[in-house]
């Protein structure tokens, strides 16, 4: 085994929790910052080789690739109100934080709320919720700092339309087996549905798999 | 272009990133006998045997250290009958890939001999930076001892 790392910085650094502090820290602000911290990180690449890690990834090397498929599919992964959805990373420009949005006199259409600042571009606002008719949900009542904690801007673009939805939560990009998407039930009508490619499971969560081209058909629609 | 770094020792070596199937970590190789003394082992990938080659002691004779950021690079290797195998390297400090351009690798002197490894050169602020072949790690002799000879597998 390697030498022994001296964790000083959750001793007398920034993770501590007694009162002792580094004289260091004035200097550094941050532990991160300190010479002491990084080279510890670097020493675990200089470190021995533990014999269960070798032992295991030997094993785990040997055994024949179980599935050789390359049908995957990257998906990012946000939460509409209670709805888990996820659409193909490939047609996500961009998330970003909330930005306001300026309302355009005159629109009739629900889904477009008005046009937002991205980087000195206007680009169009719509809201996922009411096309998908998806509402607030009560399952994740969280306070409304928490709430503008996690809420998100997604930007799409497919075919040079672009499209700007604020979303609850993201999750972040997921791959997963394209054998592991499950249809439909075909019971299931609404609105949300009906824009669905299909389900997979997350951590436990069902998460439905938005079809980009419908999906785009129905915003380009809302905007005629 | 983009390749993997990896160290020799204190020089910088790298391997085209498209020559690299897998970064695996420093497994337990299986003892194989007959073999060059530069070859540390064969290595059970996915239940294929694959020869490992010890990049550091084909170029300086000592064996590479068995430290965590030592790493088994598993490469497309192309033999002298035209055929495709998988060659293991094993390479120090194998942790960054690193873009470079093309263009401002110089062609070495050494490319002339019959087993250079390494073709092409080039320096940036951290000093020199080598181009090694994979296609040329091997001798004709070792190519055929490792994966036989194409005649062999032809009958």
């Amino acid at each position: 085994m390697g030498e022994q790392v001296d964790n000083c910085w959750s001793i007398i650094g920034v993770w501590s929790k007694g009162d002792e502090k580094c004289p260091r820290l004035e200097d550094v602000l941050h532990c991160r910052n300190c010479e002491v911290y990084s080279s510890a990180g670097r020493s675990l690449l200089t470190r021995a080789i533990p014999e269960d890690y070798q032992e295991s990834w030997t094993v785990l090397l040997a055994r024949e690739e179980v599935n050789k498929s390359n049908d995957s599919l990257s998906i990012v992964v946000f939460r509409l109100g209670d709805e888990w959805l996820g659409l193909p990373t490939m047609i996500v420009k961009e998330i970003s934080e909330i930005r306001p949005v300026h309302g355009i006199p005159n629109s009739k259409s629900a889904v477009v709320k008005g046009l937002v600042n991205v980087r000195g571009e206007l680009k169009l606002w719509v809201s996922m919720g009411t096309l998908l008719s998806v509402d607030k949900g009560e399952n994740y009542n969280f306070t409304e700092l928490r709430k503008s904690f996690l809420e998100r801007l997604v930007i799409i673009e497919k075919d040079g339309d672009q499209f700007v939805f604020p979303v609850s939560e993201i999750i972040g990009t997921h791959r997963i087996w394209k054998d592991s998407i499950r249809d439909v039930p075909a019971t299931a009508a609404n609105s949300m549905y009906s824009h669905l490619a299909g389900l997979f499971e997350l951590d436990g969560r069902h998460v439905g798999v938005l079809d980009q081209e419908l999906l785009l058909n129905s915003l380009r629609r809302t905007l005629v | 272009m983009l390749f993997v770094l990896f160290h020799v020792g204190e020089d910088r070596y790298v391997v085209d990133a498209q020559k690299v199937v897998e970064v695996v970590p420093l497994v337990k190789l299986s003892n194989f006998s007959n073999a060059p003394d530069y070859i540390a082992g064969l290595c059970n990938y996915r239940a294929l045997p694959v020869p490992v080659v010890d990049v550091r002691y084909l170029l300086d004779g000592t064996t590479s250290k068995q430290v965590m950021s030592t790493r088994i690079l598993l490469v497309k290797y192309l033999g002298y009958a035209g055929r495709e195998h998988l060659l293991g390297m094993i390479a120090e400090y194998a942790t960054e890939t690193i873009v470079l351009d093309e263009g401002r690798f110089h062609q070495s002197a050494l490319k002339s001999s019959e087993e250079s490894y390494v073709s092409n050169i080039m320096t940036d602020a951290q000093g020199v930076i080598q181009w090694m072949d994979v296609d040329r790690l091997l001798s004709r002799r070792d190519c055929d001892l490792l994966y036989g000879s194409p005649d062999e597998a032809d009958e």
